[in-house]
């Protein structure tokens, strides 16, 4: 059984994405961000570093978060989290956010899942990771691109780097619109993506 | 002049527009740095809709002293972990087309004098930025606006000892307060000039 924890910012939007329903059994412990520094890790396959996160509270955890993947974790890294700025070689560009690209009757996100065979995309479609774009990763080295599109990836999986773990990082923002009650497509996106972290055991 | 506390749990810049009110004076921190403020420097403290509420909660009895010593608290987000005694958690309305989330002004006060519904309802024609449901205001609260079909209370300001509550259930208040009047920032003036003369 993969065990699985999620970082708490204490946000209402990490509340209400990680704590409550539909989406509260999808982890199985929640750890306050101010206690991740006290916590041993290791006995989680998968933590889940949920939208918006504050990048000044993660970084100085950076080398707890390293030394877990190299202990065999998995890090899901999750977007406005800007890992560029705490992890080795991530390559990001953000870019202007254009929320109204439907009501302007522009062209929207264009994505593409490059490896659907990730155990991640079983469920989900290109379709399903369209709201809006803040950025893009250009991946490096071991790198991969998991979802991408004509710009650069919105999520990469990096299983070299920090084997036996790895690194799973999207630019992708939907905990913070779902747990904002805001922006139905983000809901719809996690009902596909987060049941299936429990398969990256 | 007022002083305020402006606390951040992100990593961007404060909004623009705290250089442009020059009458008042902000200091903008990490939210996790007020525990080493001297609330009772401050007109008012302002915390949104990144704030940690967990660590708000563990500074409740401090926040609350500083209100009742005549502070103010102003709050921008849904309501998750109830950080002070009267605060409940956030009940979302059912989104039911444009009208379940127009927001309605009702009590006048000088917060919302000038604003219209549309003002705050719309932003590029589209509803719900504003607010999407409510914070239940504790009995006493005056409820400057609500949303949708039941009006469901989404701004409030309550009087706690001498100072103020003034909880915004929703997308932080200032950017439809800005939108309102680009140029003069007449209701975010407003806003600010209203804590600072009211806490004296």
């Amino acid at each position: 059984m993969t065990r699985i924890a999620a970082v708490d910012g204490g946000t209402y939007f990490h509340h209400h994405t990680l704590c409550e329903e539909p989406f509260a059994g999808c982890f199985d412990d929640i750890i306050y961000i101010r206690d991740v520094a006290f916590t041993d890790l290791s006995p989680y396959d998968v933590v889940f570093l949920p939208c918006r996160l504050n990048t000044h509270q993660i970084a100085p955890l950076a080398d707890q978060l390293t030394h877990y993947m190299t202990g065999g974790g998995t890090l899901v890294v999750m977007g406005e989290t800007f890992p560029e700025r705490w992890l080795k070689d991530i390559d990001f560009t953000p870019c202007e956010t254009n929320f109204w690209w439907w009501v302007e009757g522009l062209p929207g996100p264009a994505p593409r899942i490059a490896r659907p065979e990730h155990p991640l995309m079983a469920d989900v479609t290109a379709k399903d990771c369209i709201w809006h774009l803040h950025g893009h990763f250009h991946p490096k080295g071991p790198q991969v691109p998991v979802i991408e599109d004509d710009e650069g990836a919105l999520l990469i999986e990096d299983a070299e780097t920090y084997a036996p773990g790895r690194l799973i990082a999207t630019t992708l923002d939907p905990c913070y619109h779902h747990g904002s009650h805001f922006m139905p497509a983000t809901t719809a996106f996690l009902k596909r993506f987060l049941p299936a972290l429990r398969k990256l055991g | 002049m007022g002083r305020f506390l402006w606390l951040m749990n992100t990593p961007g810049a404060p909004p623009d527009f705290l250089h442009q009110l020059t009458e008042h004076r902000f200091d903008v921190v990490q939210q996790y740095e007020m525990e080493r403020a001297e609330f009772g420097d401050y007109d008012g403290i302002i915390t949104g809709m990144h704030s940690d509420q967990r660590h708000l909660a563990s500074l409740g009895d401090r926040l609350g002293a500083y209100i009742d010593a005549g502070g103010a608290l102003i709050f921008s987000g849904h309501v998750s972990h109830p950080f002070l005694p009267g605060l409940t958690p956030f009940r979302p309305v059912e989104q039911k087309g444009l009208e379940s989330l127009r927001i309605h002004l009702e009590t006048p006060h000088p917060l919302t004098e000038g604003l219209t519904s549309d003002h705050l309802t719309f932003q590029r024609t589209v509803a719900g930025f504003y607010g999407r449901g409510g914070n239940p205001p504790p009995p006493g609260a005056t409820v400057l606006s609500s949303v949708g079909f039941d009006r469901v209370p989404v701004d409030w300001i309550e009087r706690r000892g001498k100072g103020w509550l003034y909880v915004h259930c929703g997308n932080d208040l200032w950017a439809h307060y800005r939108r309102a009047d680009p140029e003069g920032l007449g209701h975010l003036r407003r806003v600010f000039d209203f804590f600072a003369g009211a806490t004296v």
